[in-house]
């Protein structure tokens, strides 16, 4: 097993590279100085540029190049941004984990209740349940995230006036980012109305995460739905099923445990699309992530911006499949040495 | 009164092509104590009959008989959970590939706990892990496994069928079933294995008066272990009694014929001649024939074959034939 | 199932593909979206012909109207006006050709060389596989949006550009089917014995593996269009998609997002459009889907 871990390192690693070298090739098309692109310096005066060359070996062969980018990136020198000459790094540290807060919860609600609607679909399979769970589920998955946030910022924030409809928390509260998560940094904080700080804070999370979640939880339900048909349909659930054992024992005990791996295993195939739905949400709730960042520095241009973005979404996206299949393959070894040994 | 009691058992389902009856009014009946063999071929409908005992079809068949008695209780109104109930407890079923019957990604021994009965445990709380660990070692033993520890501790792909199929016995005689029924028990197992399985069933049957039915399409193994043997083709019955009368004298063309296709190694065969058997195929289930199933092929087919014949009994001896094969018939 | 006229009882088993037309026709929804997707093909050719106005003709003395069935509404604006006077119906119709042709255009390019990418990975092995996989799982990665920001940037902001742009980010989704699809096919046993009989690569290819894999790749074609419209109007919505005068149901929408309150309709309808089209493909993908494991099963 831990030679399957090692491979699936050296997996991880070569793909980043492949990444990085996709990214590379990438900054040399875009138009303008390479040197102001890699670096974010526009117009350097000697000293920098000289500085520039000699940081990305700009003077060498494209080999050495693609090298020292990856050796600069790696060191945490993102460069800086075209508009503020803000290192990016920096930028990037305060707003990655609202992304990853966005998407952590919605994949979770997703979950929490896609498993169950998927199950019931496939426990009444054929009957009048299944069929509208599926109807729904397709109706879901084809709505555009955008139409849906607008939409509900319509509806629940100016209509009804339940929610607010930008940012992440009033700016009333004042609230240390320590690890960049509201909820965790309102709990660390010693500010007096945490209460209050709570309920605001999730107010601002629920429609941007409800939004976000729904097509992921379609996902899900129909993913379950598949795989427990095919558990249910197994010979050892009837055989468990003739030797007596209660109905609900049968589905929680064995029949889902079988059919959850597929299921997670899809989910990290999803990442991406989660994340360009998160990137959306977020400007549309005017949410400050990584995906709002990105999207106004398309507007001005901001190739530095564009280019660390990339890297570190699609880094992010291979870092989670590649420890959700280790995962996978450490929880449930007897599943792959059956897939091996027999058959 | 017999222990099992099935008449007129027909099992439909409905496809494209309209309602199809893929067993067709079959009788069936065991007494306490007996072994009784339910012969086939593959597609002959004996697992669908079996399946319906247990009461464990897919929605999509329906089931309806006008006696389907166990003991007494009649077993198709009963609900859910009565039903449940009888499973397991009083029946219980042993199935073809035994190493797909358990949970591929659960220990042998997780299974076993789950499934152990728990009415006759007079031990405290505390205690219970180890009564239950010793029922276990006692049941695996009783089964023939000397080993037990190896294999509660692994995996089902990781044994032989031979030994998961005694760890799926082990696990139903755990409930002290009056009624064993086992569906080709041992197709897939080696040829060591399988005679150990059947003297287990033959000191089930003795020792704790299980009835057993065994399906098979295994004419060897019916004429070694069971006393009593149903013939069924493509969802009919058609011929049923005790093994050594039919062995001696079959009185319906099927079980003619399958008698004769087994080859007599005693005998002297012609350098390559042709093995007897009946003429055409089993038909496929969206051409059935109308009235006596086997009409196309049987040999001794007239006019009178398109009605099903019914069930006639000639000292003990059933058969379903407008033809039978006996010289005369008592009045 | 079809019966002859003669005594005997002959079957006429349909052929896999006929079976599965057959099965598809009998699910009312599926009929449903493939009318819907006819209806949205015929707009589109038909479009320029149709509209009752020019898209970017405006008004200056019709601004704001509501649809037809409101009392403030006319008839000759029939789904009502923006606020500089362009008719919606009109906007929408054009806006079908961009957001639905388009899409299908894409698809279909990156439908081809999608899956003789995945076929060629999908029937290498050894080192080559390897690498051909881990590139595939690199671009996976990345999110189509960023990749399509990342094209337009590159090369300025046109429809041919944001087609293109869609049309990368849909290659990888079709090499990676293809290539499951492939490498589950090559496990098969008649592989082997089509091997054994000497078949060399490409036979094996064209007579073994391609009829097994068309479902797959059918039901993958499906979900791409939709992938591909939700894109295109994403990125209209986000205003990196098609340049300003060119109608595109995203970009209505994104228009429409300021007059929220005092004309919702210009929100409604381009998002009743795009969300009609996706449900359509994908009522169309999940009957073929339906089909083809019922037509084997």
């Amino acid at each position: 097993m831990w030679f399957y871990i090692a491979r699936r390192v050296n997996l991880f690693v070569f793909t980043v590279a492949v990444l990085y070298f996709l990214v590379f090739l990438m900054i040399n098309a875009l138009p303008g100085e390479l040197a102001t692109n890699l670096s974010g310096v526009q117009n350097p005066d000697i000293a920098q540029y000289d500085e520039i060359v000699a940081q990305y070996q700009l003077d060498k062969s494209w080999f050495n190049q693609y090298i020292s980018f990856i050796k600069q990136r790696i060191h945490g020198d993102f460069g800086i941004s075209f508009g503020n000459g803000q290192s990016i790094f920096n930028d990037m540290l305060t707003l990655l984990p609202a992304t990853i807060e966005l998407c952590v919860y919605a994949m979770v609600i997703a979950l929490i209740f896609g498993l169950p609607l998927g199950i019931l679909a496939a426990v009444h399979y054929n009957k009048f349940g299944d069929f509208f769970l599926l109807g729904t589920s397709l109706i879901g998955y084809s709505i555009p995230v955008f139409w849906l946030g607008v939409i509900a910022i319509m509806y629940f924030g100016l209509d009804l006036q339940w929610l607010p409809v930008a940012g992440r928390l009033n700016l009333l509260y004042q609230v240390d980012p320590v690890t960049g998560f509201t909820l965790i940094d309102i709990y660390l904080s010693n500010i007096e109305y945490k209460q209050l700080a709570y309920k605001d804070a999730f107010a601002h999370l629920i429609m941007p995460t409800l939004t976000l979640a729904v097509i992921p939880a379609t996902v899900v339900i129909r993913i379950t739905r598949t795989t427990m048909l095919e558990e249910l349909n197994a010979n050892y659930i009837k055989a468990s099923q003739a030797r007596g054992l209660h109905p609900l024992t049968i589905i929680f005990h064995h029949a889902l445990p079988n059919a959850m791996q597929p299921v997670l295993a899809q989910i990290s195939l999803q990442l991406s699309t989660l994340l360009t739905s998160a990137m959306v949400t977020e400007v549309i709730f005017s949410w400050p992530g990584i995906g709002q960042w990105l999207i106004q520095a398309t507007y001005q241009q901001d190739f530095p911006i564009i280019s660390a973005g990339i890297l570190v979404c699609a880094g992010f996206v291979i870092l989670v499949t590649v420890v959700s299949d280790v995962l996978l393959i450490a929880t449930t070894p007897q599943r792959r040495s059956a897939v091996n040994g027999s058959n | 009164m017999p222990l099992l009691d099935i008449r007129n058992l027909s099992i439909e389902f409905d496809s494209p092509h309209g309602r199809i009856r893929a067993v067709d009014r079959v009788n069936l009946s065991i007494n306490p104590g007996e072994i009784l063999g339910l012969v086939g071929e593959s597609g002959s409908g004996k697992s669908l009959v079996a399946k319906a005992i247990m009461g464990i079809l897919n929605d999509r068949w329906t089931v309806s008989a006008d006696r389907l008695r166990y003991n007494g209780v009649d077993l198709l109104s009963l609900s859910g959970k009565e039903r449940r109930k009888l499973m397991g407890r009083e029946i219980a079923m042993v199935f073809q590939e035994p190493s797909s019957s358990l949970d591929p990604n659960d220990t042998v021994g997780h299974q076993f706990h789950e499934s152990l009965p728990m009415d006759e445990c007079d031990v405290s709380f505390f205690k219970r892990r180890k009564w239950r660990d010793e029922q276990i070692k006692s049941l695996l033993h009783k089964v023939g496994i000397r080993d037990h520890k190896r294999v509660l501790k692994s995996y089902p792909h990781e044994l032989s069928e031979g030994i998961c199929q005694k760890v799926m016995i082990a696990m139903t005689i755990a409930y002290k079933p009056r009624l064993l029924i086992a569906d080709e028990p041992t197709t897939v197992i080696e040829a060591g294995a399988q005679d150990q399985i059947f003297k287990l069933f033959k000191k089930l049957n003795q020792l704790n008066e299980v009835s057993i039915l065994l399906i098979t399409h295994d004419l060897e193994h019916v004429a070694n272990w069971t006393e009593t043997i149903t013939v069924m083709y493509c969802g009919q019955t058609v011929e049923a009694g005790y093994t050594k009368d039919i062995f001696k004298q079959p009185f319906h063309p099927y079980t003619m014929a399958l008698l004769q296709s087994m080859p007599h190694f005693d005998e002297l065969l012609n350098h390559k001649s042709q093995l007897t058997s009946l003429s055409g195929c089993v038909p496929s289930l969206q051409h059935l024939p109308i009235g006596c199933r086997l009409g196309p092929r049987c040999p001794r087919a007239h006019r009178r074959c398109v009605e099903t014949p019914s069930m006639e009994k000639v000292r003990g001896h059933y058969f379903s034939c407008h033809f039978p094969l006996i010289e005369h018939i008592e009045s | 199932m079809a019966r002859t006229n003669s005594i005997y009882q002959e079957e006429v088993i349909p052929t896999p593909l006929r079976h599965i037309w057959l099965n598809f026709i009998s699910y009312p929804m599926a009929m449903l979206g493939l009318w819907v997707f006819v209806a949205f093909l015929v707009i589109t050719i038909i479009a320029p012909f149709a509209a009752p106005y020019s898209p970017e003709l405006q008004h200056p003395n019709a601004l704001l109207y509501p649809p037809s069935w409101h009392d403030d509404g006319q008839v000759s604006f029939f789904l009502g006006t923006d606020d500089l006077g362009r008719d919606i119906l009109s906007n929408l119709l054009h806006g079908a050709r961009t957001t639905f042709g388009s899409s299908l255009i894409v698809t279909i390019f990156a439908a081809f060389i999608g899956i003789f990418l995945g076929i060629l990975s999908g029937m290498s092995r050894g080192l080559k596989s390897s690498i051909l996989n881990h590139i595939l799982d690199a671009t996976l990665a990345i999110p189509s949006l960023l990749l399509a920001i990342v094209l337009v940037a590159i090369s300025g902001q046109t429809l041919t550009n944001v087609m293109i742009a869609v049309g990368i980010a849909l290659v990888p989704q079709f090499m990676r089917a293809t290539h499951t699809a492939v490498h589950h096919e090559l496990t098969r046993e008649y592989v082997v014995a089509a091997k054994l009989d000497g078949a060399n690569q490409f036979q094996i290819f064209y007579n073994v593996i391609l009829p097994n894999i068309l479902n797959a790749l059918i039901v993958q074609f499906t979900l791409a269009i939709s992938i591909a419209i939700i894109d295109i109007a994403t990125l209209g919505f986000l205003r990196i998609g098609a340049p300003a005068p060119t109608s595109e149901w995203g970009t209505m929408l994104a228009d429409g997002v300021d007059l929220i309150f005092i004309a919702p309709w210009n929100v409604t309808f381009p998002g009743m459009a795009i969300f009609a089209s996706v449900l359509a493909v994908n009522l169309i993908g999940y009957g073929l889907q339906r089909a083809v494991k019922e037509g084997f099963g």
